[in-house]
């Protein structure tokens, strides 16, 4: 399947300076499916949704011949598309989240993708839901194809808050979904990659789908500081005074093996593990996102 | 050719370059803490980091050191050392011409010695059947040993010279050394100029050129830093009382180069006189004072002498101290009144150049005897002479006497007077006149000459004389109503000056201006042909040997007596003393005292390239010098001091685009946001 998008200027720095979250969902989800070479709906069924009079112009074929004649009068049918996934995006709020070397922060970024995410769903005709989390799960939106305003609205007001390395609110969270359906979790993932892998695996095992997006600065894997300094952790204030010279490839090293085992480890019980790094462009978790829902859809 | 450095202490600074690696491995630590996600992983290695200091930003320390090394070592100024000899040398026989200057400068202390030195080792490189010659000057120049094959004979005439009292003329040498060598056949010669180099030697040198196609190499051997001091000059104040003279001595010593104290020491006639302590200060100079010395009547040779320095030919300075009180002047009076010549009277009294004997006649003039001793007739008025006194003093202007007449008073003139005497012209106070028309070029208003205005603008007349000069006669200057204030006329050898005025303060307030003193030297002197007198001439001076009967000769300090005619020019070639004598008389008719040239005192040295730069040189022509020039003149012509600091320059930018680019590729401060 050729879904593979054309470039885009979805600058995440750019786009960051809108203020209007719904705005750049909306930029972000025109600009991807603009760049689809085919509609990527996927829900095919339509359910009726409620009768009214009939209009001028209206389908002939749409009239309820039924009703007419019980009552008489013309009525068409409405139908409201079937929606075929319940959708819900984890966004980890925790204080880490607000780190940011260049124009855009990590929370920025993931509020960005999520809206972006929720506007693409509610194209979809799926349900969509929201659960902002740290320690603790800070709101929760339950899926409904109507709640992409609410959605959006608390995206908007969300700052990062609290601690946690993306699974300390894992029990709750599974026990917030009900049927089954795609899991979105948006975080940075500094927990030990077999501590990731037993939470999301919770969600797993209850049916759901889980994409594990781990949102990352770049900073956060080249480490370019050269001067000593002193280190303050973003969640616990906690201070360490280092030369970034010394250790910087230790660093490097570092990060890189647990990503490699966080992909490793998610892998195993079947949650798709991708990295976005805020230089990213947005579209490209569109995309990540789209061929993942494909092929929940084949198997389906 | 060997790496030399002109300031090698500047290579000390090296030790700089410590600081930017001091500063490269220092750990710089910033104040704000970084703001990071999580220190999670970084908690696990940190404890590393202690362990190891590393040098930071290797590249641009690199750049940092090779810019300081560079600016370190253009301030050195390096240069690569020339081979010692450049000396192109002519195939087939060769021709040295030394041209050695043996000027007064030259007897700097060790100069002469590396002169000598330096004019035979011209001549070690030539071999049997090569020439050479030997030209000296000062500010002439000698041919001392013509060309030669005679190599041996140069050495001895090197060996037997000594320097000479005279100043120094380059141009003198090199126009006699390209006499000789223009005579050499063959081969061109070389020519080698010998000498200290200072600036007051070059006068002239545009106007030589060297010989066409030969080489002519300068060799300084001055020092490189000359100190000197001098008796630079002498005032002598002489007061004759009873037949015994009281004189004062003022000395003037000037040092250049460095400070130092000395002794001054006056001596009179081979004796010592006194002697005062003296502190030179560094290029300046100091005045010192002797007592009072009684000396009986008559002339004398004295001199100032210091401690003898590096330069001793200039630590003394010879001087005259003349027979008498001074020009003998007369102040006539015929009006007996002490009030109207009071003013003259002083004012001539404290002249000193020229010094005048005044005598004061206030009975008519004096008996022809006296008379004929006087230079000058200053009269307060020409009132009441009589026929015969007017018929004598004609008679002593016209044998060459002189007459400085105030007719501002009542009383009639004569025909040989440059101006009739017209009606006396009475002015109120209120408007009284005032000087205008005043000739600066004249001889007596010359000295003022740059503010005639100020210095006579202010004095004012109320009485005098309308005076109708002669068509021969100067009006020298005017009353502001146009009438002439001051007439000068000659008659017979002898020159009148009539001021319109009387010089009393009851004509006018003119004795009470600070002018007067000066203006009434000036008109006696003018009146009497007085020229300042010279306690001292230079060597070099010219003048003029006195009218005498018989045979006449100048004995100087060398020679026993070369023979001169009355008028003729005599150039006092050498310091000394110097008597022009005749056949008739043991005693001299005239004597000069001459010291060296101040001139030869400034031993500023210069480049000897400005010396060749100055002669039209050949091409070849090159400069071998003592190490510490030779290598100035090497470091300037390779001039290395401007490519490394242009290369630092580069570097320097270098650096600062270094140093952008790091601080561009830096994450913000804080992070967090």
């Amino acid at each position: 399947m050729s879904t593979q998008p054309e470039p885009l200027v979805l600058d995440p720095v750019v786009l960051a300076r809108i203020g209007d979250l719904s705005l750049i969902a909306r930029t972000v989800v025109d600009g991807f499916m603009h760049g689809l070479h085919r509609a990527p709906r996927l829900g095919a069924s339509t359910e009726f949704a409620e009768h009214r009079p009939y209009q001028p112009g209206d389908d002939l074929r749409r009239i309820d011949w039924r009703v007419y004649g019980r009552t008489d009068r013309y009525f068409v049918k409405e139908y409201e598309a079937d929606t075929n996934a319940s959708v819900v995006i984890a966004v980890d709020v925790s204080r880490s989240m607000a780190f940011g070397s260049g124009g855009v922060t990590k929370f920025h970024y993931a509020r960005m993708v999520a809206a972006a995410l929720a506007w693409f769903s509610q194209r979809q005709g799926d349900r969509i839901g929201l659960v902002l989390y740290a320690d603790t799960v800070k709101s929760y939106i339950p899926p409904s194809t109507r709640h992409l305003s609410h959605i959006l609205h608390a995206l908007e007001r969300a700052e990062p808050e609290g601690t946690g390395g993306g699974i300390e609110s894992s029990d709750a969270i599974t026990a917030l979904l009900g049927r089954t359906g795609i899991t979105v979790f948006l975080s940075d993932w500094y927990s030990p990659p077999d501590f990731v892998r037993q939470a999301l695996g919770q969600v797993r095992v209850r049916g759901h789908d889980v994409i594990a997006w781990h949102v990352a600065d770049p900073a956060e894997r080249t480490f370019p500081y050269q001067d000593a300094a002193n280190f303050e952790d973003l969640e616990t204030g906690e201070r360490l005074s280092i030369v970034p010279e010394a250790l910087k490839t230790a660093y490097q090293k570092a990060v890189a093996t647990h990503r490699g085992a966080l992909s490793d480890e998610l892998a195993a019980v079947g949650v798709d593990y991708h990295l976005l790094e805020t230089s990213a462009p947005l579209d490209q978790a569109l995309f990540e996102y789209l061929r993942r829902r494909e092929a929940m859809a084949r198997v389906a | 050719m060997p790496l030399a450095f002109l300031a090698p202490a500047f290579l000390l600074a090296l030790a700089a370059i410590v600081g930017p690696i001091v500063v490269h491995l220092r750990q710089r630590e910033r104040r704000e803490p970084v703001r990071f996600p999580s220190l999670m992983f970084l908690r696990a290695i940190a404890h590393r980091s202690i362990e190891r200091r590393r040098i930071t930003n290797p590249w641009l320390l690199l750049l940092r050191v090779l810019a300081l090394t560079a600016l370190v070592i253009a301030f050195s100024r390096p240069f690569l050392r020339s081979p010692p000899n450049r000396t192109v040398v002519a195939r087939g026989r060769r021709t040295v011409i030394v041209a050695l200057d043996r000027s007064m400068s030259m007897s700097y202390r060790g100069v002469w010695a590396r002169a000598r030195d330096s004019a035979l080792a011209a001549l070690t490189g030539l071999a049997a059947g090569d020439r050479a010659a030997l030209v000296t000057f000062d500010e002439g120049a000698a041919i001392a040993v013509p060309i030669t094959q005679d190599l041996a004979a140069v050495r001895r005439e090197i060996a037997a010279l000594a320097p000479g009292g005279r100043g120094t003329r380059l141009a003198s040498g090199l126009r006699a050394a390209r006499e000789v060598a223009a005579a050499v056949e063959g081969a061109p010669a070389e020519v080698v100029v010998i000498s200290d180099f200072h600036r007051s030697a070059l006068d002239g040198l545009e106007s030589v050129s060297s010989a066409p196609g030969g080489t002519l190499r300068m060799v300084a051997v001055g020092a490189a830093e000359p100190g000197n001091a001098r008796v630079a000059s002498v005032d002598v104040d002489r007061r004759d009382e009873a037949g015994k003279a009281r004189v004062s001595v003022v000395a003037t010593i000037a040092g250049a180069g460095v400070a130092h104290d000395t002794r001054a020491t006056l001596i009179v006639g081979n004796r010592p006189m006194g002697s005062v302590a003296a502190k030179i200060p560094r290029n300046g100079s100091v005045s010192v004072r002797f007592d009072p010395i009684i000396m009986p009547a008559g002339d004398a040779v004295a001199e100032v002498a210091i401690v003898p320095d590096d330069l001793a030919a200039d630590d003394t300075l010879r001087f005259a101290i003349p027979a008498g009180a001074g020009t003998p002047v007369l102040l006539l009076d015929p009006t007996a009144d002490p009030e109207q010549s009071l003013y003259l009277e002083r004012a001539l009294e404290i002249s000193k150049t020229p010094a005048f004997a005044v005598a004061v006649s206030r009975s008519g003039l004096p008996a022809a005897a006296q008379l004929a001793r006087t230079r000058v007739v200053v009269a307060t008025s020409l009132a009441g002479l009589g026929a015969g006194g007017f018929a004598a003093l004609e008679r002593f202007v016209a044998d060459g006497g002189g007459l400085v007449a105030m007719v501002g008073g009542p009383g009639a003139g004569a025909s040989w007077l440059p101006a009739s005497l017209g009606a006396a012209v009475e002015r109120d106070p209120s408007s009284a006149a005032h000087l205008s028309a005043l000739d600066g070029n004249h001889p007596i208003l010359e000295p003022f000459k740059d503010a005639l205005a100020t210095d006579f603008g202010s004095a004012r007349f109320f009485r005098y004389r309308d005076l109708k000069p002669d068509t021969a006669a100067a009006v020298v200057a005017r009353f502001d109503d146009g009438r002439p204030a001051i007439v000068e006329g000659r008659h017979g050898k002898g020159r009148v000056i009539l001021v319109a005025a009387s010089l009393d303060i009851r004509s006018g307030d003119l004795p009470l201006q600070p002018v007067f003193l000066p203006l009434v030297h000036r008109l006696v002197a003018q009146a009497g042909s007085l020229e300042a007198a010279r306690r001292w001439f230079d060597v070099g001076d010219a003048v003029a040997v006195p009218d005498a009967r018989g045979d006449l000769a100048v004995r100087g300090p060398t020679s026993k007596g070369t023979a001169v005619r009355s008028g003729e020019a005599f150039v006092l070639d050498g310091p000394g003393v110097f008597e022009a004598m005749t056949n008739l008389s043991a005693a001299p008719i005239a004597r000069w005292v001459v010291n060296p040239s101040p001139r030869e005192s400034d031993l500023t040295p210069v480049d000897p390239r400005e010396v060749l730069g100055q002669i039209r040189a050949p091409i070849d022509s090159t400069v071998r010098q003592p190490e510490a020039i030779a290598a100035t003149v090497d470091e300037r012509n390779q001039s290395w001091w401007m490519i490394l600091l242009a290369a630092a320059m580069l570097v320097l930018v270098l650096e600062t685009i270094q140093v952008v680019r790091i601080e561009k590729s830096r994450p913000r401060a804080g992070g967090a946001q």
